[in-house]
Formats: C-alpha cells, sequence, structure tokens
C-alpha cells in the first residue's frame, strides 16, 4: 500500500518515507459503532419479547460495542506505525479490561 | 412495570437531553427511582447501558462530518476510563443517600451551565496548507512541544465560514484532570456526566462547541463501558429495565437529532432547568427519607 490517508499530512510522509493504509479511521469507526448498535438493539429487542438470556446478550454487545472501537483504533495505529497513540489505546484497553476483572471479582 | 414505560422513559429523555446536548441519563435515574419505584443502583446500571447506545449510536454522524477529534477523545479517554474504574470501586461503599445528594447536586450545576449558554472559545487558527483536514498532524508547528508529538491540533469544516477552521488544543493536564472527575462521576451515577466534560472541552482544552460535542459524544460510550462491564459481571444491570431503556434512548437520539434540534429551544431551556432543579429537590428529599413523590426513597 502507499496510497497517502488524510488522517495525516501527505507532505509530512513523504518526507519521513513512510507509507499509510488507504482510507481513513473515521468511516470506519463510523460504521463499526452505527451497525453494532442498531445489531445490538435488535438482539435486545428479540430477546425482550423471547429470553432474559437473549436479551442479557444484546446488552453485553452494547457495553462490548466501545470496547471493539478502541480495539479497532489500536490496530489502525499500529499499522500506520503511530506508536503513541498506539501505546495510549493500549493502555485505555488495559484500564477497560481492569473494569472487567474487577466486575469479575464481584 | 411494562415494558412500554420502560421504552418511553428512554425515549423521552434521550430525545430532551440530546437536544441540550446532555445525556439522557441524567433524567433516567430520577424517573427510574421516583415514579417507577427502582432502586438507585438498579437505575444507575439501566441508565449506563443508555448512555452507551446512545453515544455509539450518534457517534456516526460526527465521525463522518469529521467534527470528531479522535486523536484527542483517546488521550482524555485515559483519564475518564481511570476515574470511572475509581468509580466503579467507590461504587460498593458509597451510601443510596450519598448518591440521591450527589446527583442533586449534578442536576443543579447542569441547570446552572443550561442557563449559561456555551460560547465559542477563542478559535480560528487559519487552516495553513500543511496541515490536515482531519485530526492527526504530528509535530504541528506552533503547540507546544510536549504535546505536539500526539497531534491534537486539528481542523474541522464549518460550513457556514465555507472552509476548514483550525483549532490548538491547550492545557492537557487540566483537561485530563476534569476528565478524571468526569469519568468518576459517570460510573457512580450512571451518566454521560457532560456536566464536568462541557467545562473541560471549553474553558480547560478551549476546543470550538462543535468539536467539544462531537468528541465527548464520542468518549461517552468508551467512558461509560469501563463501569458498566463490572456492573454487567457483578449482576447490577438487569436485562428487563435495561433492555427497553436502551432500545428506548437509542430511538429517542435518532428522533431528539431530526425533530427536536428545529424547535426554537430558548422556552424549552427555561423549562428544563425548572425540571432539574425539581428533581434535585425530590433527589435531595429522598436522601433524607422525606417522599415527596411516592417511590423514592434512600435504601
Amino acid at each position: 500500500m502507499s496510497e497517502t490517508t488524510s488522517e495525516t499530512t501527505p507532505g509530512i510522509e513523504q518526507a519521513r518515507g513512510l507509507t499509510r493504509p488507504a482510507g481513513r479511521l473515521e468511516p470506519r469507526l463510523a460504521a463499526l459503532l452505527s451497525w453494532g448498535t442498531w445489531i445490538a438493539c435488535a438482539v435486545i429487542a428479540v430477546g425482550l419479547v423471547t429470553s432474559g438470556r437473549i436479551a442479557a446478550l444484546g446488552i453485553a454487545l452494547v457495553i462490548a460495542l466501545p470496547v471493539v472501537r478502541v480495539v479497532v483504533m489500536l490496530g489502525w495505529y499500529v499499522r500506520v506505525r503511530d506508536l503513541r497513540l498506539a501505546a495510549i489505546c493500549g493502555g485505555v484497553l488495559t484500564i477497560l479490561l481492569l473494569g472487567l476483572a474487577l466486575g469479575a471479582a464481584g | 412495570m411494562t415494558m412500554l414505560w420502560l421504552f418511553a422513559v428512554g425515549l423521552g429523555a434521550s430525545a430532551l437531553g440530546g437536544m441540550l446536548g446532555m445525556a439522557g441519563g441524567i433524567f433516567v435515574v430520577p424517573i427510574l427511582t421516583m415514579f417507577g419505584h427502582v432502586d438507585i443502583r438498579t437505575a444507575i446500571g439501566a441508565s449506563i447501558v443508555s448512555v452507551i447506545a446512545c453515544s455509539c449510536g450518534s457517534a456516526g454522524t460526527f465521525l463522518r462530518e469529521r467534527l470528531t477529534n479522535i486523536r484527542l477523545a483517546i488521550v482524555l479517554e485515559v483519564a475518564t476510563t481511570l476515574g470511572a474504574l475509581t468509580g466503579v470501586v467507590l461504587a460498593g461503599v458509597v451510601s443510596a443517600q450519598v448518591l440521591f445528594v450527589l446527583f442533586a447536586i449534578v442536576l443543579v450545576v447542569s441547570a446552572q451551565q443550561m442557563v449559561q449558554r456555551r460560547a465559542d472559545p477563542i478559535v480560528g487558527v487559519p487552516a495553513a496548507g500543511d496541515r490536515s483536514s482531519t485530526p492527526g498532524t504530528p509535530g504541528t508547528p506552533g503547540a507546544p512541544a510536549r504535546w505536539a508529538a500526539l497531534g491534537l491540533d486539528a481542523t474541522y469544516p464549518d460550513r457556514a465560514l465555507g472552509g476548514d477552521v483550525g483549532y490548538r488544543v491547550d492545557r492537557l493536564p487540566l483537561g485530563l484532570t476534569f476528565m478524571y472527575g468526569a469519568g468518576l462521576l459517570s460510573a457512580l451515577l450512571g451518566i454521560g456526566s457532560g456536566v464536568l466534560k462541557i467545562p473541560a472541552m471549553d474553558s480547560a482544552l478551549r476546543l470550538p462547541i462543535k468539536v467539544s460535542s462531537a468528541t465527548s459524544s464520542f468518549m461517552i460510550g468508551v467512558t461509560a463501558a469501563a463501569s458498566a462491564g463490572a456492573y454487567f459481571l457483578r449482576g447490577d444491570i438487569v436485562a428487563g429495565i435495561a433492555g427497553p431503556i436502551a432500545l428506548g434512548s437509542v430511538v429517542g437520539a435518532v428522533l431528539g437529532a431530526r425533530v427536536l434540534l428545529r424547535v426554537s429551544n430558548a422556552r424549552l431551556r427555561v423549562l428544563f432547568v425548572g425540571v432539574l432543579v425539581a428533581l434535585a429537590v425530590q433527589m435531595v428529599a429522598a436522601a433524607f427519607g422525606v417522599e415527596l413523590v411516592h417511590g423514592a426513597q434512600a435504601g
């Protein structure tokens, strides 16, 4: 891939000799969050008229969606070799997982 | 309590809150506790799920319009998620009485913020030719050296001005401090905590209103997920209550954006200030065991 992403300045990228994957991160995140929300809502709706477990699964999907968003951002910044932002994404992900561990511990 | 009633609560709270730049959670928790006789911790669990659903559901529009500064968002999320984690720990030891009083304070401060209209801070740095049209220009000239490497300064499209407008992110440590508090409040009260995010974005970071609203909305989901995951695994989130509220909130967010923004909100703003103050009075009364409306008591 040699196309420069519009998320960074082409001149700076060329000067650094870096190449970036095509496209931008924002539309990908937009699609993930929009579709993810509607899918999770559909699962909740089905669960409310059929089974509480399915409704709980839908709620788990809602809660997981922002976590997946951070994972996607982490992957993107690793790909474009923006290691500072990748490390920050990793930090946020770690805190989110700590929250889950706290909940699991009761 | 019927599913339809819960759905209506989520829809109404989300639509009305969204119109004024607030998450619906600030209405969901008082309504559930006062009119639904729901325990405040269960109400907080239901509210936090609806807050995530609204944030994720509305983020797409702002992202496509390039109003969201995603680099700044992920940096600030370090502080908001840490705050939320602290809130999860404190939630187990803070009494319901304290939660009612804290909620009342947040309601009053939110009402005050609603009265004081937000004004755009100093913006208008010309979008120079070598700056990107979206966030992410590492090493922006003129930015403080410590933060320049993060590439947080950016531009956003302003249709009124007919082009991109540049802005600079100032006072990041102060913004991070506010954001830690916002995360803490979000986890403790099940709200989007705009009450702290708005001053953080406007006053501390000095972002344009459009950018701060979009970036704040984008961040709310991750902030809330930090505590919601813990509450879910603890069994504090009741699917039969949180499910209909979340569905109503998503529909309400869509309706709110499409319909309510067309309404002149000067009078509505006054009405909501009255509602927020009335809810605050009721929450304080509930904290001290006085039932102004049947059903709200600090357990």
